[in-house]
């Protein structure tokens, strides 16, 4: 059985996840969704808070909630994400939601290693500039080399890209899809 | 200068306060090593009886400050007052992620600016992270907003910041004649930052947020609007506390007593909640981190400093870079208090008349630059290493860009702003 696994953010959620189901095979495929708790906002504001004189044990009580909102909010991704995808799979189609707590790029890999993913799939919205326009390259010239638009990716997408063991489906907002 | 055996065991006393306020070893309270600080020096009779009352004197005023403040922001969050206004940052976003990160700075700097950085820092970030994750969006650029204005945009008011209320306190510096020369370094700070976030998060901020935010705001209780009224009347009373130069501390003690008739009065909240707000241990440290400065003040190891600090520049302006240049670095390296503290020593040796921009220049530094050591911290670089030797990759430069870059650039242009304004006279 090929395992895919998508991550889930608010993003990918509205606009990627309909993209990643038209454009995939689903014949004894599961989906596994997956959210990651960010923890380096988490972890910001555990150092500026809990450097503040006297407030580390205030600090450390907030961020528990902190965390815990940070989960909640995750969990309802996922459901809004498994909503989205079921009624478009195949009957039958197992759907799994996974969450983890940690860098984003670390725990997409891990995840993908744990369930044995075939495909690993993710939004490349977040983290770069606009895309560059869709009419094309610019038309050559004589003189130096021609410069071709490049997308900036970010350190996430790029991560994952560099160390995932299975083939990576990049989703941008304009639509089209690198893998 | 003392005897240098003395002195000697001054300063191992002073670094090793120092570096169990900044460890905290087994979550030790920095309290401890403050007053216990302050007990060795006083063993080793750099410190006399009179000297530990001459500093609560000193101290009183702004801790009695602070209890009262402390207690009426833990009204304000009770009431549901800064929940409300995080709501309006997100409603008043038009959907735009840019919008919203400028919200979450103008929110930041309006209550840090009445309120001081601690409440933006441990009430205001929490519920910025709640409304952003709740839109579905990655809070990263919104929290680091907070943590960023707090120190950026703590330079105006003296209740903005603890390190100003001691050095205004202290200097005996006119309220308004402090927030003059405060406002256009503050506001030139707060706008560096906001354009070198805007720049470094632009990818996070393209496009609409995902989610519309609430239309509805937080039902506002009769607490919540006693709460809200009771803190207008408290800045009117500093404001015009500050105008007569009288003492601050009143006019907050009066607030809190206020806020806790309202609380009680509409059932708000209970006398132990609003209690719950107020950081105890503050009152020792900062105490206990007055008294040991004075002692190594008494060990002669302040004037080597003073001299560096001082003097050896022609220019007023290369004397106001410098000062706020080491107080940023040593609010680093130190904490910011017991920097503060450490330039309150030397800045009465000022030559007459420089007092006031040299004290301007070492807040600066003290405020501004505690924000690289959350992004860019020797915490952070040992986490780096430490996930480094687990086989993990990170792309470090990530993540400690945000205060190497930010934190130099905010820092020049309130330094600028300063040196112009001293220009402008």
């Amino acid at each position: 059985m090929r395992r895919v696994l998508v991550a889930v953010s608010g993003a990918v959620v509205e606009r990627f996840l309909d993209r990643v189901l038209a454009r995939l095979a689903w014949g004894d495929t599961e989906l596994c969704l997956l959210h990651v708790v960010d923890t380096r906002p988490l972890k910001e504001y555990g150092l500026a808070a809990g450097g503040l004189a006297g407030r580390a044990a205030e600090a450390e009580h907030r961020l528990r909630h902190m965390s815990a909102l940070g989960a909640e909010a995750g969990q309802r991704m996922l459901a809004d994400a498994e909503a989205l995808a079921a009624p478009r799979l195949p009957s039958g189609t197992t759907i799994r939601r996974l969450q983890r707590t940690g860098i984003p790029e670390h725990e997409i890999i891990a995840a993908s290693y744990e369930v044995q993913a075939g495909l690993v799939a993710l939004g490349a919205a977040e983290g770069g500039p606009p895309p560059p326009p869709k009419h094309g390259p610019p038309p050559p010239k004589h003189g130096p080399p021609p410069k071709f638009p490049r997308r900036h990716l970010s350190p996430t997408v790029r991560f994952v890209v560099d160390h995932a063991p299975c083939d990576v489906l990049l989703l941008y907002p304009d639509g089209s899809v690198a893998g | 200068m003392e005897h240098p055996v003395r002195a000697l065991l001054g300063l191992a006393v002073f670094l090793a306060a120092m570096a169990l306020v900044i460890g905290r070893p087994r979550g030790l309270n920095e309290a401890w090593p403050a007053v216990g600080g302050a007990g060795g020096l006083a063993a080793l009779g750099l410190l006399t009886p009179a000297d530990l009352l001459a500093v609560a004197r000193e101290t009183g005023g702004v801790l009695l400050f602070l209890l009262g403040m402390m207690v009426v922001s833990a009204a304000l969050e009770l009431a549901g007052v800064f929940a409300w206004a995080a709501s309006y940052a997100a409603r008043a976003s038009g959907r735009s992620r840019r919008r919203l990160l400028v919200n979450v700075f103008v929110l930041g700097a309006a209550v840090t600016a009445a309120l001081s950085l601690d409440v933006t820092v441990i009430i205001v970030t929490p519920l910025v992270y709640a409304t952003v994750t709740a839109l579905g969006v990655d809070p990263l650029p919104y929290l680091y907003a907070c943590t960023f204005v707090a120190n950026t945009g703590s330079l105006v008011f003296p209740m903005s910041n603890l390190t100003n209320l001691l050095v205004t306190d202290r200097l005996g510096l006119p309220f308004w004649r402090f927030t003059l020369a405060m406002a256009l370094p503050n506001a030139a700070a707060v706008a560096m930052n906001v354009a070198v976030f805007a720049w470094i998060f632009r990818g996070h901020l393209a496009g609409s947020l995902p989610a519309a935010p609430p239309e509805a705001a937080p039902a506002r209780t009769p607490f919540f609007r006693g709460a809200a009224a009771v803190l207008a009347l408290a800045l009117l009373g500093l404001f015009a506390a500050g105008l007569a130069g009288r003492p601050l501390w009143p006019v907050a003690l009066a607030a809190a007593a206020a806020t806790a008739g309202v609380a009680a009065a509409t059932g708000g909240a209970s006398l132990p909640a609003l209690a719950r707000g107020i950081s105890w241990s503050l009152f020792p440290f900062v105490w206990g981190m007055g008294a040991i400065v004075r002692g190594i003040e008494h060990a002669g190891l302040t004037a080597g400093f003073a001299r560096i600090v001082l003097s050896g520049h022609a220019s007023p302006a290369a004397r106001l870079v410098t000062a706020g240049g080491i107080a940023a670095a040593g609010a680093n390296v130190f904490n910011n208090i017991p920097m503060t503290l450490l330039m309150l020593g030397i800045l009465p040796l000022a030559p007459r008349g420089g007092v006031m921009a040299l004290a301007a220049a070492t807040l600066i530094g003290v405020n501004i630059g505690p924000a690289l050591t959350t992004a860019g911290s020797l915490a952070t670089i040992l986490w780096l290493a430490a996930v480094r030797r687990r086989g993990v990759e990170v792309p470090a430069l990530e993540y400690l860009r945000i205060g190497a870059v930010t934190v130099p650039l905010v820092l020049a242009a309130a330094l600028a702003a300063l040196v112009l304004e001293g220009g402008l006279r």
